[in-house]
């Protein structure tokens, strides 16, 4: 399994406490933090122009989808892992590796691994709702 | 009798032979042809049973006949020299010279061609007709022989020790109709000597002279003992002639010499002259009549002793067994045990050797009959025999009728057909002997031509037609026993006992020969019929003219004493002596005395004497001149007896004479006799006229007291006329139509006054008889009568017409039934047409008023609830006014009054009112009298005890009660009870019905019936909106097009399920409706399944669904949020932890900490949730928030404009002023006693609103800027920060804290950004 040791990850999240957190959880993990954005205008000038090797998305940006995001993402190859406190993905995140809010640290850690292990995320990524 | 064949038109005449022949017959024939040589005038035609006439047999017949061989054809002419052969299994007739071939239907044993052919050869060619039957093995050709003997042709056959089968020819010898049997050769011979005299033109016998008839049967006497003299002539003749030309003898002489030289002649003459034509029931009637009159009398009595009946002259049985076929059928019927024991006798021993063994022709079933044959008769090959049980009642014997002694005691005797082949006088002896036969009140039962009337002295007749005749008791003296003295010794076996040879017998035989007197036997003629050995001494034929007759045979001396005592015993008929006579004989003088005795024991009145000349010695000189006469008067004495002599010849010539003439007188007497029968007979068929006459007196008068009895009982009216129009006779009830009495019989029918209110002028003869039919018209009496007049010519026995007949015929009733049925026929109708009572009333009362004579009619009609009457429909004859009292009834309302109307209604009876005049003027009857109405009837409407209303009528005239109309007001008024019921029920089933309908339709569910496959048997309104269709377009229509297509297999799947166990399933589907995409929920019955338990119909009934639907939709996105906000929350939460559990805070402050936080974001919360997350307005938000966390209102001041805040702006504002007052109670205002905070805010910015807040603490400690910035401040920069438009910014003055917070309004930056990432 990959580590997250000195991935550059983004984090887009409007809630600033929330997005606070995750940060410091990564920065313990040694990974490098892009943002967080918190607006959908934000994320997605980062997710264009930063390096970026993995990518934590909420869903709802003050009640913007941020699938444009993904999307763009996407387009670089970049893996995605949403985070939502929706207990049913819509059928726009399907496919994708979801974390499921509030989350500990190591499940954020274990889904981002996945996201990287790109082949073996996409493998699972019906269960992935299940996980969380 | 046809002897020669005419159709040829020739003169010569030629015989045909018929040969017939079976298995073995063909050696036979070819022997018998081979023999015969060439013959002439002849043909043959040859009937074979087996082979074909196929080319290769007509050869070999060929090869040894002497004439051309032919086969038969159809329509081929027969000429004399041919040999013609017809063809197998054919039936080959003659018919005007020439053949009929057709094929035979039967086969095999039944087949009987040669008796087909030879009975036809019979009747055409008659005595020029042979018969040949050669060898075979069955019974055909008998019956054809018989034919050809009857027709006096000459008849063959072979003998059966030549033949090599020998049953056919067998069986036509032992019928006894055979004129010659022989070897084939032998037959050749004596068809040559026939056909040689048939050839002989001079064989013409006419008549035979009486001498050689007498002759002949002198010789058949002598020969065979039996007398056939007294047969008749014609019949004798007819035999006789047969004979002859069977002998081929040329005249009656030859015939006598051929009798006396050959025995065997005699007994075949005997055997043709018994020939009887005989069968069973012959004449039917009579043996019938037999059984009903006498045998049934006879059985039925039961009596003791035996029955005996006796059948003389049986022939081959048939009469006998007849006879015991109705006895075992009387005794059967009567269920008695009667014996009867059945004599049969015949002189003929063939024919009884036939009677015996009872064994006869298929053919006699035509005269058994069926029944009979089944029960008597058993099936022996093709004949039958009679059974055992018949045979065992009958003993057939040999018996000779004239010279036999009879049998006695006989309860009946039949002897039918026999009597008519004797003359006269043998008849009339036979009747006495059957007198003498047959017990006191025995019966004589007599042939069909024979009558025992002759003889009223012996019988009475029972049946004249059946000739049935009981024995009189009459005692007459001259019974006599014919008998051939010293002959026909009578051998008889089971009525004679037997007599063993006893010496008393013996001895007496021996003292008649040895030591008896002298005696002769003469008739009383005189005539000496036997003498004894001894008689010569006292006999002596006289010289001169030799007489028979015992007084002048006497020798002289005797002749005087016996004179006198045969005088004297033929007198007295008894017994006379005369004694005293001397006899000079060669004895010398002998002492004789005669006795003359009757001879009783053969016949009383016989007149045989026996005279016995008794010797009583030699005489012996008297004692005195007296006592020996002198020579003197000897001489005296034989000159007087010369005298006498002479004179005594005289007298004899004289008596001679006397003796021719009453010879003459005799046959006189004998023709009179004759005639007199002829006369009987004449009375007899005369008496049977008269009898016949009486009969159909009788039943004239019979049948005329039946039609006059019949005229009476009918009571129809009849009235006879004659030509002219007068009355020939009349019937008693004609009397009440014309005022006619007895003594008008003769006067003109038209002078009689008649009672008819209307009648038509009556008919004349010519009309009656010109017509067709009989002329018809009605005539009525009165109102109430009517009568069917119809006049017919009268018609005489010729077929002429001489008068009329006219009937009248009550058709009174008729007319009633016609017009009760009429009327019913109306209102049923009228019911059954029309709606409503309204309707329907107008009808009934047009109807009974038109068919009853009524001018007005009213209906009245109870109403339950008020209890009253009102009439509800009226009616008057067109021709009549009412219009007053009609207006009244309209208008009126009856109760229980005392009209007619109410009276009606109150007893439920009908009722009647001859005249209203004589009624109480109440209620309605007043006014009807008014309007001149004068009777009136009313009848009920009833129905089961309920009284509906009242039927009204009335009449202008004074009408008496009419039986008829109470009786039809019955089943009218429950009729019209009936409908008014049934409408009410109809009215109530409407009601009902559109109540239900308007249930079903009125409901919102969606109703429908459809089979599985799509179509729709049925769709409520609901439904029928729903689709916004019509009916017409629902049903009928696939039922899928309204199941939304994503949800159709579903579906389908669902009704699938639909079983006899699981007849219900609910299913939750989309339908397309006119609105659009709609949830139903349908539960789906299942009405009907097939065979397979398939569903075939089903029932849906759907309830829309989709408002609960969309809010479950609404719900669970509610849901969805709601935990949504609460994760959100609840990483807010934990990220509130996260930053105040830090490492360096100590864990009391630090949980003390995060409570304070949890608690403002709760009541953050709580005050979005009171809002319902929406806007929140900042100054319950700053007040809320100051709350929560401690801050005391009094020492805040808060101040404002109202301002809508978004939730996310409210929670930071909320959780950043939290940490600002916490703060603040920590170490800035509040944390000592006089410290304020002023929270005041306004709104900037028209374009981009904002909300500027300040935050001014004052009066507290000093401030120092702390060292580090805590999580309050990083709250409120982060959280507000962030956003475009807001801003935070934080000044540490000393006298307080002052923090200014800047935030985006809603409208302006939220749009702002949608339209920035839109």
């Amino acid at each position: 399994m990959s580590t997250l040791e000195g991935k550059r990850i983004l984090i887009v999240e409007d809630e600033f406490l929330v997005a606070l957190t995750a940060s410091e959880m990564l920065g313990e993990l040694g990974a490098v933090v892009v943002g967080p954005a918190g607006t959908l205008k934000e994320a997605l000038e980062l997710a264009r122009t930063q390096d970026i090797d993995l990518a934590l998305l909420d869903l709802n940006l003050y009640g913007q989808s941020s699938m444009a995001v993904a999307d763009t993402l996407d387009l670089r190859r970049i893996p995605v892992v949403f985070a939502t406190g929706y207990e049913r993905g819509g059928s726009k995140d399907a496919g994708r590796l979801v974390l499921g809010k509030p989350y500990t640290q190591e499940k954020l850690a274990m889904q981002l691994c996945r996201a990287l292990d790109g082949r073996a995320g996409r493998e699972r990524r019906d269960t992935g709702a299940g996980i969380s | 009798m046809p002897d020669t064949v005419s159709t040829e038109g020739s003169a010569q005449a030629f015989a045909v032979c018929g040969i017939g022949l079976s298995a073995g017959g063909l050696g036979a024939l070819r022997e018998f042809l081979t023999h015969l040589g060439a013959v002439e005038g002849t043909s043959f035609v040859i009937v074979q049973h087996q082979s074909a006439a196929d080319p290769a047999h007509l050869n070999v017949l060929a090869s040894f006949s002497s004439f051309p061989v032919v086969a038969c054809e159809q329509g081929m002419q027969i000429a004399p020299g041919h040999v013609y052969v017809a063809p197998a299994q054919s039936l080959v007739g003659i018919e005007g010279g020439a053949f009929t071939v057709r094929a035979a239907r039967v086969r095999g044993a039944q087949l009987r061609t040669v008796d087909y052919f030879l009975n036809s050869l019979s009747a055409r060619f008659g005595r020029r007709s042979i018969g040949i039957v050669f060898s075979g093995n069955s019974a055909d050709g008998t019956q054809g022989l018989i034919s050809i003997a009857n027709a006096g042709g000459f008849t063959l056959a072979q003998s059966h020790d030549t033949a090599e089968y020998s049953t056919m020819p067998g069986s036509a010898v032992a019928m006894g109709v055979v004129d010659r049997v022989g070897s084939p050769a032998e037959l050749a011979v004596a068809f040559r000597d026939h056909l040689a005299n048939l050839a002989n033109p001079k064989f013409a016998l006419r008549s035979l002279a009486k001498q050689e008839l007498h002759e002949i049967c002198d010789v058949v006497r002598q020969a065979t003992g039996l007398d056939f003299r007294h047969y008749k002539e014609s019949t004798l003749f007819r035999r006789v002639v047969r004979r002859i030309s069977v002998l081929h003898l040329s005249s009656a002489r030859d015939y006598i010499d051929h009798l006396q030289k050959q025995p065997e002649e005699a007994r075949l003459l005997t055997r043709d002259l018994l020939i009887g034509v005989t069968a069973f029931f012959r004449d039917p009637d009579a043996f019938e009549t037999l059984k009903q009159k006498v045998l049934t009398k006879l059985i039925a009595d039961n009596r003791a002793s035996i029955v005996r009946i006796w059948v003389a002259g049986c022939g081959s049985g048939q009469e006998a067994y007849s006879l015991a076929m109705l006895a075992q059928e009387v005794k059967q019927a009567c269920g008695s045990r009667q014996e009867v024991q059945i004599f049969a006798t015949d002189l003929d021993d063939r024919a009884l050797a036939t009677a015996r063994r009872g064994i006869y022709p298929a053919n006699i079933a035509d005269e058994v009959g069926t029944e009979r044959l089944e029960r008597f008769f058993e099936r022996v090959g093709r004949r039958y025999r009679v059974t055992k049980e018949l045979r065992q009642l009958v003993v057939f014997s040999p018996h000779n009728l004239i010279a036999d002694p009879p049998f006695s005691r006989i309860d009946l005797i039949s002897c039918r057909n026999l009597l008519i082949y004797l003359s006269a006088p043998l008849q009339k002896k036979l009747m006495s002997v059957f007198h003498y036969a047959l017990r006191e009140g025995g019966y004589l039962f007599l042939g069909s031509s024979e009558a025992s009337s002759g003889h009223p002295e012996l019988f009475r007749v029972i049946d004249a037609r059946s000739r049935i005749a009981q024995r009189k008791e009459t005692v007459v003296a001259n019974a006599s026993v014919p008998r051939v003295l010293g002959g026909g010794q009578s051998n008889w076996q089971s009525t004679i006992a037997d007599d063993p040879a006893d010496i008393g017998r013996i001895a007496q035989r021996i003292l008649l020969d040895e030591f008896a007197p002298a005696y002769a036997i003469a008739h009383e003629d005189g005539q000496i019929v036997y003498l004894s050995g001894k008689a010569d001494t006292f006999l002596q034929p006289p010289e001169g003219r030799y007489v028979n007759h015992i007084v002048r045979m006497t020798r002289g001396g005797l002749r005087a004493g016996l004179r006198g005592a045969w005088t004297k015993a033929l007198k007295t008929k008894r017994t006379a002596h005369f004694e005293g006579l001397v006899l000079h004989g060669e004895n010398g003088r002998r002492r004789v005395r005669i006795t003359v005795q009757p001879m009783p024991a053969l016949g009383e009145n016989d007149g045989t004497y026996m005279v016995v000349f008794g010797d009583l010695g030699a005489a012996e000189a008297r004692e005195g001149a007296s006592a020996v006469p002198s020579a003197d008067s000897e001489r005296m004495v034989e000159l007087l007896e010369a005298e006498l002599l002479r004179t005594r010849e005289e007298l004899e010539r004289a008596v001679q004479d006397l003796e021719a003439a009453n010879e003459e007188l005799k046959s006189s007497n004998e023709e009179l006799l004759s005639m007199n029968e002829e006369l009987q007979s004449a009375n007899e068929e005369l008496e049977t006229s008269k009898e016949e006459v009486e009969t159909a007196k009788r039943a004239l008068e019979e049948t005329n007291a039946d039609l006059l009895n019949l005229l009476h009982s009918t009571e129809i009216a009849t009235i006879f006329l004659d030509e002219s129009g007068a009355i020939r006779n009349f019937t008693p009830a004609a009397s009440r139509l014309y005022n006619l009495l007895p003594g008008d019989i003769g006067r003109p029918l038209s002078h009689i006054t008649h009672n008819f209110v209307s009648a038509a002028i009556l008919p004349s003869v010519q009309q009656a008889v010109q017509a067709d039919g009989p002329l018809e018209d009605e005539v009525t009496l009165d109102a109430s009568q009517t009568f069917l007049r119809r006049v017919t010519p009268y018609r005489k026995a010729d077929g002429n017409a001489a008068g009329t007949v006219v009937t009248f015929i009550d058709i009174s009733d008729r007319k009633l039934a016609e017009r009760r049925l009429a009327s019913k026929d109306a209102v049923t109708r009228a019911l059954a047409e029309c709606s409503t009572l309204e309707l329907a009333a107008t009808r009934i009362l047009a109807a009974i008023c038109e068919h009853w004579d009524w001018k007005v009619g009213v209906l009245w009609h109870a109403d339950e609830a008020t209890d009253s009457l009102s009439c509800l429909q009226v009616y008057q004859q067109p021709t009549y006014h009412a219009a007053a009292f009609l207006e009244s009834c309209q208008s009126a309302t009856l109760t229980f009054g005392d009209d007619l109307v109410s009276r009606v209604w109150r007893t439920g009876q009908a009722a009647w009112v001859p005249d209203l005049l004589l009624e109480r003027p109440v209620g309605q009857n007043e006014a009807a009298v008014r309007d001149g109405l004068r009777s009136a009837f009313a009848f009920p409407i009833v129905l089961a005890g309920h009284r509906l209303g009242v039927f009204h009528f009335l009449d202008d005239r004074v009408r008496p009660t009419a039986a008829v109309l109470f009786k039809m007001s019955h089943p009218i008024g429950s009729q019209v009870g009936q409908f008014i019921e049934r409408s009410k029920a109809q009215h109530a089933l409407r009601e009902s019905e559109q109540r239900y309908r308007a249930v079903v339709e009125s409901q919102t569910e969606l109703v429908c019936r459809f089979r599985p496959e799509g179509a729709i048997l049925f769709a409520n309104e609901a439904y029928v909106r729903s689709q916004g269709r019509s009916q017409e377009q629902m049903i009928g229509h696939d039922f899928w097009e309204f199941v939304a297509a994503q949800d159709r297999d579903s579906v389908k799947q669902m009704l699938a399920r639909l079983s006899p166990v699981l007849p219900e399933v609910r299913i939750e589907n989309r339908v397309v409706t006119k609105d659009g995409e709609r949830w139903f929920l349908w539960t789906n019955r299942a009405l009907e399944f097939d065979a397979d338990g398939r569903c075939v119909e089903v029932q849906s009934t759907g309830i829309d669904i989709t408002d609960r639907k969309v809010a479950e939709n609404q719900r669970q996105l509610l849901i969805d949020e709601l935990n949504h906000r609460v994760k959100n929350t609840l990483a807010v939460i934990q990220g509130i932890a996260h930053q105040t559990f830090t490492k360096d805070a100590s864990p009391i402050e630090a949980r003390n900490t995060f409570y304070g936080r949890l608690a403002a974001l709760g009541a953050a919360h709580g005050l979005l949730a009171q809002q319902s997350w929406d806007r929140i307005e900042i100054n319950a938000l700053v007040r809320n928030a100051l709350e929560a966390s401690g801050a005391t209102n009094g020492r805040c001041l808060v101040g404002g404009p109202p301002v809508l805040l978004e939730p996310r702006h409210a929670l930071a504002l909320a959780m950043g002023l939290h940490e600002l007052s916490t703060n603040a109670i920590k170490y800035g205002a509040l944390s000592n006693a006089n410290g304020t905070i002023g929270v005041s805010w306004t709104t900037t910015g028209e374009t981009k609103p904002k909300l500027s807040l300040e935050w001014r603490e004052s009066g507290g400690p000093p401030v120092s800027s702390p060292s580090r910035r805590g999580f309050g401040l990083m709250m409120i920069e982060r959280a507000l920060g962030g956003e475009a438009g807001c801003s935070v910014q934080l000044d540490f003055h000393s006298t307080g804290i002052v923090c200014r917070i800047e935030v985006a309004l809603p409208g302006t930056s939220t749009s702002g950004a949608a339209d920035e990432h839109a």
